[in-house]
């Protein structure tokens, strides 16, 4: 079994484009969470090429992109109970 | 100087205000000017018309200064509706398989809460090794 990683995902989509779309294309990732209507940290088995394939129809042509890896064992920072409770999830 | 006071309306009607606070604002400010100005162009009196005039002038100057700041502040919520703002609130937290997840400031916290000491506070502002070196026109 492929080992997960945390992804951290910047999309501000292109005009026209609903929440439920962009949700639909997260769920085939193991997890995620998002923690402001364009940030996402996602758990995930696929790589970073993978994940631009999936979510650049959502950007191009004038939206916002960008994806790249967390390393979640160093970190802290001023965020909702629930967000901190997900990043701690046993994976 | 002729002027046609439909044509005026039909062109004031035609200006698309955003919601929130900023549109509602604006057009409860573009209401008092005009019956302001009625009262200053109708009142034949120097005195009253001139009181008018200046009222519109402080009322507006007051007015879109705090909303400028406001919105500056607020954004979301100088321009959105109740409901729009409400549904924007709640589409911030979400994870797979929790649709909604409630914003509320109580529930925000450290991972791991750091003591900083008195002393560490003072080079909390110390810019980075080599930081310097860009010359920086916005700071």
């Amino acid at each position: 079994m492929a080992s997960g990683k945390y992804i951290q995902v910047y999309l501000d989509p292109k005009q026209g484009i609903m929440m439920e779309t962009i949700e639909k294309t997260m769920n085939i990732a193991v997890d995620w969470f998002r923690y402001s209507d364009t940030n996402w940290v996602v758990y995930t088995t696929s790589d970073i090429n993978k994940w631009h394939g999936r979510l650049k129809k959502f950007a191009d042509p004038d939206g916002n992109l960008f994806i790249c890896e967390l390393n979640i064992n160093n970190r802290n920072g001023w965020m909702t109970k629930d967000f901190w409770v997900w990043l701690r999830k046993d994976r | 100087m002729d002027y046609d006071l439909n044509k005026i309306i039909e062109k004031a009607s035609s200006v698309k205000l955003p919601g929130g606070v900023f549109g509602k604002t604006c057009t409860v400010l573009i209401v008092v000017s005009l019956a302001m100005f009625g009262i200053a162009w109708t009142a034949r009196n120097v005195w009253i018309s001139s009181a008018a005039l200046i009222m519109i002038f402080i009322l507006v100057f007051i007015m879109l200064w705090r909303l400028i700041n406001f919105a500056n502040k607020n954004p979301q919520a100088a321009i959105l509706e109740g409901s729009e703002f409400l549904l924007h609130e709640h589409m911030q937290l979400a994870a797979k398989g929790i649709p909604h997840l409630p914003k509320i400031p109580t529930l925000y916290m450290e991972d791991k809460p750091i003591q900083i000491e008195p002393e560490q506070l003072q080079s909390l502002n110390t810019p980075d090794e080599n930081a310097g070196e860009r010359e920086v026109v916005n700071g």
